[in-house]
Parts: C-alpha cells; sequence; structure tokens
C-alpha cells in the first residue's frame, strides 16, 4: 500500500499540532488563585505560640542581603520542598498559601490545594497568591531578584551552598521556628533530632575512618554518585561511613566509570534509584559486579531518594536507615 | 542510429514546455536545435532522456521505445553533456572520463581494460589525453569542456545530445567543439542533436536546423531553408536580415540593430536619451 | 605533520599514470587500516583507571575468545577486563565505525559535506523515544532488557520515515527536499524532548545524560543488538562504492549515465539510517565522528569512495575508542562526557588538518 504524499503531510501536522498542544496545556496549571482561605480570617490550624516571638527577625539571605521580618507571615509560599516538611513539622502549616510541586510528604503537603512549579516558577502566579514569605531554596531565572523588585519579602536559603549538613538542617528548623513564629514547636522538634542524632553518633563513634565500611551511593542508573561535597555525603561523613566517590573530583555528583565501583570494591551500595526501575536484584545481575563485596555478602538497600536528600527533618531517619545498612551489628 | 520523436509532449506540473513536437535525427547526422530562452529546447532534450517523463508521445531509437528501456540500457545508446558540467572536485580527468562506462559495467562491477582502451580512444579524439593525470578543478574552461566531451564519447552512445556546449567557450574552443562533434558524427555515424545559440555557428555545423518557439517545432531544414527572416521573427520576435555569406554562400543572420535599438527606446518611454 | 607529506608524495607519484581503482590496489591501504584499528582496540583494552598488566589483559581475552587458560588472574580482573573493558571498547568501535561510515555515505548521497547521519532526524528520533521511555514508569535501568535501546531505535526509525515520506514527490525524492524535511522532523522531536524535560523535571537529568551519549553503560547485549545493523550496512552499502562517485555529478548527469538514483539513494539512505539508529540506541548522540570523520579520510586519501568508506568506518573505530579511552580514564575515579571529549581533541586535530590542507593547496603551481 502506498502512502500518498497527502498522508504524509497529514501525520506530520499532528505531530506538530500535539506537540504544541502538549506545550500549551502543561504550562499552565498552577495559576489559579488560592482557593483556601480568605487571608485576613484568623487561622486555626498551628496558630502562632503564646509566647511572643522577637519580631522583628533579621535573616540573612544566600545573596548577602538581608531579610527583615516584622511578624509571623500568615500566607507562605514555600517553593523548597525540605522547608514545606519543616513547617509541617513545627506546625506552621495554617500559615502555608502554597507548596511547591515536588512536595509530598507529609500528606497535607502533598494534598495541598494550590501548588505551583518551583522548576519553573512563574512570578506571576506566586504574586498573585499575595504571599507575604516566599522560600526560595533554587534561585532560578532571577526569580530572586523579581520577587525582590516586587516587594515580596523572599527567604533564600541556596540549597548547593548554605544547606549542606545535618547541622545546616538543624539551622533552619530554628530559623523557621523563629520566623513563623513557633519557636516551641522548633524547640521541641530540635530536641527530639538532637536526641536521635546523638543516639547515631554515639552508635558510631570510635569506628576509624581508615577501615570503615566504603558505602557507593547511586542516584541513577548510569553511575551518577553523591560525593563528600554533597548533602547525602555528609551524612555518610556522620556516619563515619568511606564513600567510594571522594570528594568527586569538587563535584558533588559526578559520574563513576563501573570499572572505578568495581575496582573500590564497595562494602555497601545504596540505591537511591529504585524509581528508575533498578531493583537489588538488577544490581546483583550486571555483568562484572558479582564479585563486589557488597554483592557477594547481599549488602545492598534501597533507600527512599527523598529523605536522603531532602533538608528537613526526616534527614535523621535517613541517617538511622542508613546506619543500619552500615552498620547492622550497632544499629539493631 | 537513428532517433524519431512523434507527438512529444512534456512539462513541469501542469506546465507544459514541449508541444507535440516531431523531429528526426539520422545516424551521422548533425541537427542544431534553435530558438529563444525558455522555449523548451532543453525540456525537449531531457524529455528525449526521459529524465522529464513525456505526458504524450514517444521517443524511438531504430524504432525501439526509449520510455520502455531501463536507465542504464537508455545510458548505453544515448549521451548527453550538458550545460555546465559539474565536475567533483579532487578527480583527475581520467577518472571523470572513465565514469563515462558507467552504464556498460555492471552494478558491483569495476572497471576492466577494455572501459581504459575506451577511454584512451576517448581521450584521444577530444585531444585531452594529455591532461588525464591532471586535476579536473585545475583545467581551463576549454579543457574541462573536452574532457566532458570525452565522458560523453566513452559512453559509446549511438544518440549525442548536447545543451549549449559552446555557451561558456571562447572562439577558438567554439569552433574545435563543434568541428570535433561535426566530425564524430561523420565517422561514427552518430546521431547528433545539439542546441546552439549562435546561429551563425549553427549555419556552420549543421546538417539541419529545428527551430523551437514556445514550445513547439515551427521549422526543421537545412539552415538555409530555416534561417529566413520571417521564421526568426516568428520564434524570437526579432527582425532580422539574412544575407548569404560571400565564400560559402551559407546563411548569415544579421540583426537589425537600429529596429532593434528603435523598439528598446519605444519600451523605456521617453526617459532614454540617445546621443547620436 | 610529516605522515602528511609521505602521503601526498604517494599520491603524486600515483598520479604518474592513471588507473582504475581495482580491489588489489585497495586491499594494502585496507590491510593497513585494518591492523592499526585492530592494534588501538586491543591496547584501549589494556589501558583504563585499573592497573591491569597488558598481560593479564590478554590473558582474560584469551581464555574467554579462545578457552586458552594461560595463568590465573583475579576474580577483579577478569570482570573488569572481560566484563567492563571489552564490551565498552568494542562499542565504541562499533559505533565509531557506523558513524563515521554513515556519515561518508549521507555525505556522498546528499553531494552535501555538511550531512551527517542526524541529518534525517535519526538523532531527534531517538531522543524522543528515549525519552518517553525515561519519563514513563518503565524500568531503565543499565541491566540486560532495559527497553531504552529498542524505544530509541523505533523513534529513529519514525523520524527517518516521516522525513523521507515527507520529501517524496512521485517516486523521486529531490535531495534538497529531505534535507529539508529532515530539518522539520528533527526540530519538531528536539521540541517534544525539551518539553518532556520539563514537564518532568526529575527526569531532565537522566534525559540529559542519555543525550549527551555515553558508553558507560555498554554491555555484550548491546554490542549484540548493533552489530548486525551496522554489518548489514557495511556489507550493503561498500559495493555501491563506484555507483556513489557517479552520483558526486549532478543528478540529471548521474541519471545520463545509467544510475537509477533514486533506488540507489533509497537503499544507501534505509542501511545507513537503520545502522546510525542501532548506533544511537545503544550509545546516545555522540556528535561530530559522523560529520568530521569522513572528510578527514577524503582530505587525506581523496575523495574515491570506494577508498572512502571503509577508511572511514576503520578511522571512526579507532577515533572513538581513543575518544573514550580519555573519556574513561582521564580522571581516575570520574566520567568525563565523550561529547566534550571528542570536540575538544577531534576539533582542534581537524583544524590543523584542514589547515596543512589549504597550505598544500596554495604552494601547488
Amino acid at each position: 500500500m502506498r502512502i500518498s504524499q497527502t498522508w504524509w503531510r497529514w501525520l506530520f501536522a499532528v505531530a506538530l499540532a500535539g506537540a504544541l498542544a502538549a506545550a500549551a496545556c502543561g504550562g499552565g496549571s498552577d495559576s489559579s488563585p488560592s482557593r483556601r482561605q480568605n487571608p485576613n480570617e484568623p487561622t486555626l490550624v498551628g496558630a502562632p505560640s503564646a509566647s511572643a516571638p522577637n519580631y522583628p527577625i533579621e535573616v540573612r539571605r544566600s545573596d548577602g542581603k538581608t531579610l527583615t521580618v516584622g511578624q509571623a507571615p500568615k500566607r507562605i509560599v514555600s517553593l523548597s520542598p525540605g522547608a514545606t516538611e519543616i513547617l509541617y513539622a513545627i506546625g506552621a502549616e495554617g500559615q502555608i498559601a502554597a507548596v511547591d510541586k515536588q512536595a509530598d510528604y507529609p500528606d497535607g503537603a502533598k494534598n495541598f490545594p494550590t501548588k505551583v512549579d518551583a522548576f519553573e516558577p512563574n512570578v506571576e502566579a506566586i504574586a498573585a497568591l499575595q504571599p507575604d514569605l516566599v522560600i526560595v531554596a533554587s534561585d532560578i531565572n532571577g526569580l530572586v531578584a523579581r520577587l525582590d523588585s516586587l516587594n515580596i519579602p523572599v527567604y533564600f536559603a541556596d540549597i548547593n551552598t548554605d544547606i549542606k549538613t545535618v547541622d545546616d538542617v538543624m539551622t533552619q528548623i530554628n530559623l523557621l521556628g523563629r520566623v513563623t513564629g513557633h519557636t516551641d514547636q522548633a524547640t521541641a522538634l530540635l530536641d527530639t533530632l538532637g536526641q536521635r542524632l546523638r543516639a547515631v553518633k554515639d552508635k558510631v563513634q570510635g569506628i576509624n575512618q581508615t577501615t570503615s565500611p566504603k558505602v557507593y551511593h547511586e542516584l541513577d542508573s548510569t553511575f551518577f554518585t553523591a560525593s563528600e561535597g554533597s548533602f547525602v555525603g555528609d551524612l555518610y561523613r556522620t556516619l563515619r561511613a568511606r564513600n567510594i566517590a571522594g570528594d568527586g573530583g569538587g563535584n558533588p555528583y559526578p559520574q563513576m566509570t563501573q570499572e572505578a565501583i568495581i575496582a573500590a570494591n564497595p562494602d555497601v551500595i545504596v540505591l537511591a534509584d529504585e524509581e528508575f526501575g533498578v531493583s537489588i536484584d538488577s544490581v546483583k545481575a550486571r555483568p562484572g559486579w558479582a564479585n563486589i563485596a557488597a554483592v557477594k555478602n547481599n549488602r545492598i538497600v534501597a533507600i527512599d531518594p527523598d529523605i536522603v536528600s531532602r533538608p528537613g527533618p526526616r534527614i535523621v531517619d535517613a541517617l538511622e536507615q542508613l546506619g543500619k545498612a552500615i552498620y547492622p551489628e550497632r544499629f539493631q | 542510429m537513428t532517433l524519431a520523436v512523434r507527438g512529444l509532449t512534456a512539462g513541469y506540473g501542469r506546465r507544459e514546455v514541449v508541444r507535440q513536437v516531431d523531429l528526426d535525427v539520422a545516424a551521422g547526422e548533425v541537427v542544431v536545435l534553435a530558438g529563444p530562452n525558455g522555449c523548451g529546447k532543453t525540456t525537449l532534450l531531457r524529455t528525449i532522456t526521459h529524465v522529464v517523463r513525456p505526458a504524450a508521445g514517444v521517443v524511438l531509437l531504430d524504432g525501439a521505445d526509449v520510455g520502455a528501456m531501463g536507465t542504464a540500457e537508455r545510458a548505453r545508446h544515448i549521451a548527453v553533456v550538458a550545460q555546465s558540467a559539474s565536475l567533483p572536485e579532487g578527480m583527475r580527468a581520467f577518472d571523470v572520463v572513465l565514469m563515462g562506462r558507467t552504464p556498460h559495467l555492471r552494478l558491483f562491477g569495476a572497471e576492466g581494460p577494455a572501459d581504459v582502451a575506451a577511454v584512451r580512444d576517448a581521450m584521444g579524439r577530444t585531444d585531452c589525453w594529455h591532461l588525464r593525470a591532471r586535476l579536473v578543478d585545475e583545467l581551463s574552461g576549454g579543457e574541462r569542456q573536452r574532457v566532458v566531451l570525452a565522458r560523453a564519447l566513452a559512453q559509446a552512445p549511438r544518440l549525442l545530445l548536447l545543451d549549449e556546449p559552446t555557451a561558456h567557450l571562447d572562439l577558438t574552443h567554439q569552433l574545435e567543439t563543434l568541428s570535433l562533434v561535426r566530425r564524430l558524427a561523420q565517422s561514427d555515424g552518430i546521431a547528433v542533436l545539439a542546441v546552439v545559440h549562435d546561429l551563425a555557428l549553427a549555419a556552420a555545423f549543421s546538417d539541419r536546423i529545428a527551430l523551437m518557439a514556445s514550445g513547439a517545432l515551427i521549422a526543421a531544414g537545412p539552415p538555409a531553408s530555416v534561417l529566413t527572416p520571417e521564421l526568426i521573427r516568428r520564434a524570437f520576435g526579432v527582425a532580422v536580415r539574412v544575407v548569404g555569406d560571400p565564400m560559402t554562400g551559407r546563411p548569415l543572420v544579421l540583426p537589425d540593430y537600429d529596429a532593434l535599438t528603435a523598439a528598446g527606446r519605444r519600451r523605456a518611454g521617453a526617459t532614454i536619451e540617445v546621443t547620436s | 605533520m610529516i605522515g602528511i607529506e609521505r602521503l601526498r608524495a604517494a599520491h603524486a607519484s600515483r598520479r604518474a599514470e592513471p588507473a582504475p581503482l581495482t580491489w588489489y590496489a585497495l586491499a594494502p591501504t585496507i590491510a593497513l587500516a585494518a591492523t592499526g584499528t585492530v592494534a588501538v582496540i586491543v591496547v584501549a583494552m589494556c589501558l583504563g583507571t585499573t592497573r591491569i598488566s597488558p598481560a593479564t589483559t590478554l590473558g582474560v581475552l584469551g581464555d574467554h575468545l579462545l578457552g586458552v587458560s594461560a595463568g590465573s588472574h583475579s576474580a577483579s580482573a577478569d570482570a573488569i577486563v572481560w566484563e567492563i573493558r571489552a564490551p565498552r571498547v568494542l562499542l565504541a568501535a562499533l559505533v565509531g565505525a557506523t558513524l563515521a561510515f554513515a556519515g561518508a555515505a549521507y555525505q556522498a548521497i546528499f553531494r552535501n559535506p555538511l550531512a551527517e547521519p542526524y541529518i534525517m532526524g535519526v538523532a531527534a528520533g531517538a531522543s524522543v523515544g528515549a525519552t518517553l521511555v525515561i519519563v514513563s514508569p518503565l524500568a531503565i535501568t543499565a541491566g540486560v532488557l532495559s527497553p531504552l535501546p529498542p524505544a530509541a531505535f523505533a523513534g529513529a526509525l519514525i523520524a527517518v520515515s516521516l522525513a523521507y515520506g515527507l520529501a517524496r514527490v512521485g517516486t523521486t525524492v529531490p535531495s534538497a527536499s529531505l534535507i529539508l524535511s529532515g530539518v522539520a522532523v528533527s526540530s519538531v522531536g528536539t521540541s517534544l524532548v525539551t518539553y518532556l524535560m520539563l514537564a518532568y523535571n526529575t527526569r531532565t537529568l537522566a534525559i540529559l545524560n542519555w543525550i549527551l551519549g555515553s558508553f558507560n553503560t555498554a554491555s555484550w547485549t548491546k554490542v549484540a543488538i548493533a552489530s548486525p545493523y551496522a554489518l548489514v550496512a557495511f556489507a550493503v552499502i561498500l559495493p555501491f562504492g563506484r555507483v556513489l562517485n557517479v552520483l558526486q555529478l549532478d543528478e540529471t548527469e548521474a541519471r545520463h549515465l545509467g544510475v537509477d538514483v533514486d533506488r540507489v539513494r533509497l537503499i544507501v539512505l534505509v542501511a545507513a539510517s537503520l545502522a546510525t539508529a542501532a548506533a544511537v540506541a545503544v550509545s546516545g548522540l555522540i556528535g561530530f565522528v559522523g560529520l568530521i570523520v569522513p572528510h578527514a579520510v577524503r582530505l587525506v586519501w581523496g575523495p574515491d569512495y570506494r577508498r572512502v568508506l571503509p577508511l572511514a568506518a576503520f578511522c571512526g573505530a579507532s577515533f572513538l575508542v581513543l575518544m573514550d579511552l580519555i573519556a574513561r580514564s582521564a580522571d581516575a575515579t570520574f566520567e568525563l562526557p565523550i561529547g566534550v571529549v571528542t570536540a575538544l581533541i577531534g576539533a582542534p586535530c581537524f583544524l590543523l588538518l584542514l589547515r596543512r590542507q589549504g597550505r598544500a593547496i596554495e604552494v601547488r603551481p
């Protein structure tokens, strides 16, 4: 059957139209204004604590500028999933006007009615929500400057440069607690987390870092890993484990060669790429990997990539899980 | 080999460029195809070789329908020398002429001694054998034309079509090329159909002239009978005088330059000043 | 580069008495090129970030290939040489040969020195296929049965068919239309991929990694997948060498010389596109090789496609094996993107070659 010229043109036109239509539909889902509540009504959930926080608060941003918070914000737009988790954990969820699309924990955030795109931020959509505080973790497309020019208060804590350790996360919890007027809850959270953190550090105390287990943390099926300079790398450092990616040559997320992985012979393999279909069995089946210690001794674990990379309260969960994977005899 | 074209009609898309052309070229005969630009001469040549499919009519070589032949078979009988032959860079003249043997080779076959002999013969007769090792990029216009003609000869055709072979040549080479073609036609019995613009050259080197205008053949015959003021005016829209060459008696076409400039003046309006 | 001068001298002496290119005249050059390529491959297998002695490497290879057990080697060395290095080097050689060979074929068919294997939409189509798999819930492991290569392959074929169908006018396919329709299809494909990258921004990095091209997930399976298409393409297109030379003339002139231009074009394009699609499916989009290697071969050995085609394959193989060697060994632990290596090293080398060629032309009287 010969396909005539007109059919080809039609097919091409359909493909083109399809692409354009898809692009048009994909872009505009976050422009609906908040349906949640009248901003002037008092919030009932997560009301600010009785003891008045010491406003105004001066906060230093990642770009060097200072943010002044005069009173507890009531319409927070959080473009950082980590900050979102913290807000819920300190009981400030009632002061949120919108969360970012990636937010999926806790359930309240996952099902939050108003979401904005943090990767392709739409400044107009954010401004339409009339926020009194926008939390930004990545300054994409000059977002911070544009929000500044609209006189919208922005708290910018760059996730690549300023939140890189467990301690940094604790600092964030403290800070967000003060800013939102939930210092009591924040302190309580910090106490609990601090206790668990100390417990973890106790368990790994005294481990010799030149002989501790070697870990390979896999980010995707083409062998991208997290080096010591990354957030995940800090978790391993806390656990005194040896990261086979070392300092990554300065790169926090380098790509390793299979040869180097096999030669490094990791004792534990941590998979953060299950969503890509990588499973413990598929790793075992990789040609050439059978003699790696971690494979031979069946010490491959999968971990939720969010808890190891999101700077929120769950990193302590991550530490505990990783600790259990690396030192099963020490973490019961 | 004789060429017989009957009722040939062809064009591009809906546009008819060649209309109902009947033409004969006998073996050893040189017929010049003349006419104004855009009258369909090149298209007629392309239709004869079936690069352009005829809408109607038939082309016969010794009675065989060219349309029914395969591309390779056609190329074994018909060789074409295009107006401005493209010569690939970096190839030697020998290799270019050797390409003329393509129709005689099997699809994946290689050239053999017989092909080399044909090339030598063709290049010898066109007087370019001494250029065989030179890169074609380095040759002069006249030398290139000889190489292209040699390639056509290497094809060992029975019908040779030339599309303005003298367009870019100086006087010497114009005469050389056409006299060579004339000699080859007579010695090898090749039928030759050539598009030539220069009517004096056409008269000198052809046996017959076929005059075309607007896609139709308006006259075909010996130069003296075709190169008449009436026919030329019909074809070219130009007034000319035709005189006989005192030495050879061949018709010489002399345009009426004054009438031309007068017409030019009229067309351009009064804005053109003519200083006398 | 004295080598170039010597080659020119050899050329000049060849210019003394021209003769048709016979296979036995070509054989020594081919044999030399083949030997050189095999040598490059073996040396590349002996090199890597892990220190493994050449003796051990050859021992492992001999063990697996010939069943000859020459002493014992550690399981780790065996794994690295046989499961990691060998397939990777061979895949690089295969892909390099395919891309360069297909590039030469495309340049011949289109009579355009800027033609390269991705011009008909193979790259864009393969990207769309691969991207769709990456953003889907399907598993895209580096393991044996990843759906990535088949999806990329299918995408490439669909794109090429679309480009070809759009350009067709009756039974002929004008080459200018073909290039244009290829560009159009590529644009649509690229914009689709861009949209998908933004819409599924957690997958953006994975998509980009695939597009950049890499041999780090090479396996014997991938070698097995790509080989048939490559070998068939070589077998089908090589005999057309002489005809491709004739095709360098005007289309009409080639027809007047008895070449069935449309049929030759179709066969060569289909074979070259299939092979390119297979190469892209297993290694992503590695640029530069398909465009530059054929040019370099032509600069050194002349424009005869009977020579250019096989030599392009060998040179392409050696080139990409060397580039991948650098990509996987320049840093002791980490990969360099091969596209970057190819451009950073290949481009200056080619420019140097071009300048030498240019100077030679000026000097000629």
